[in-house]
């Protein structure tokens, strides 16, 4: 879908709710990845990831495109039902994904894969300890695969200060492990 | 006096030590970040829920009705059980009001 038809389906949602769904199928996958990371739960991803369609829907008509690409404002309302997650329980992200690391190497060597686990378990260790803002921007750029440009309109931010922004976290996760012993080349 | 001359040679060395900080960040390591950040899918029957869920929300917008989030299932059996046990205490309270005139009566 490109802009202009993602313009022209937005605006169809608004008198007609039913091209909703259309919206729908587009950004579930990613606005559940995006929540995943942010909550590290299954339950509360599904929970929270209801909600802000259902949210999506209800505000659907205070939606403007000024130059804020739908995705962006669909984000929006994610972080602001993570952010009172995170509020409401008081808890600090678990970013469950052991699953995912595992099936990603070589079975074979039993050594290697406790290496690799042991490592991968300190560097999510290192990203839960991280602010939330930089947390954000790292689910942002790795798992929804987006530009600076893309992340800057929805955190806010200019592409230059989420470039360095994306830096300096990096840097500093880094300065982390080595703090700990560990170094990931 | 001896203080500020400590301070005054602590502050360069503490430059120095920022510049041996690595400013770089290894090829590796920015993988290895995206490696514990992969993407995830929601389940099929979660999509399909709901995808069912939102069709029922348009259709109640369409007839001009407040569209709420269904509550989920715990805070649905929390409310329950507490309207029950509400009810069950406001009827006691009448039976036992209700035997004691009757007492009375007699």
């Amino acid at each position: 879908m490109s802009g202009r038809d993602e313009d022209a389906c937005i605006e169809a949602a608004k008198v007609d709710p039913d091209a909703f769904g259309e919206l729908y199928e587009r950004y579930v996958d990613r606005i559940y990845n995006y929540i995943f990371h942010r909550v590290g739960n299954v339950h509360d991803a599904e929970d929270l990831t209801s909600r802000t369609f259902f949210r999506a829907l209800s505000h659907l008509q205070s939606y403007q495109n000024q130059g804020v690409p739908f995705s962006a404002w669909l984000y929006r309302i994610a972080h602001n039902l993570v952010a009172n997650w995170h509020r409401d329980r008081g808890r600090r992200q678990v970013v469950a994904l052991d699953e995912l690391v595992i099936r990603s190497l070589p079975h074979e060597h039993p050594e290697a894969l406790a290496e690799f686990q042991d490592k991968a378990q300190q560097l999510r260790a290192a990203i839960r300890r991280l602010d939330p803002t930089r947390q954000e921007l790292l689910v942002l750029k790795f798992s929804e695969g987006l530009s600076n440009a893309e992340i800057g309109h929805i955190m806010g931010r200019s592409e230059g200060a989420i470039k360095s922004l994306y830096h300096r976290t990096l840097l500093a996760i880094r300065k982390d492990l080595l703090k700990k012993g560990l170094d990931i080349e | 006096m001896i203080g500020r001359m400590k301070r005054t040679l602590r502050h360069p060395f503490r430059a120095v030590r920022r510049l041996r900080e690595p400013r770089r960040v290894p090829q590796g390591f920015e993988s290895a970040v995206r490696g514990v950040l992969r993407p995830v899918e929601p389940s099929a029957s979660f999509r399909e829920s709901l995808r069912g869920n939102l069709a029922l929300a348009v259709q109640r917008k369409a007839a001009g009705l407040v569209i709420e989030y269904p509550k989920p299932f715990r805070e649905g059996v929390i409310l329950g059980v507490s309207t029950g046990l509400l009810a069950a205490a406001i009827a006691a309270v009448v039976l036992f009001f209700r035997l004691r005139l009757c007492e009375a009566k007699r």
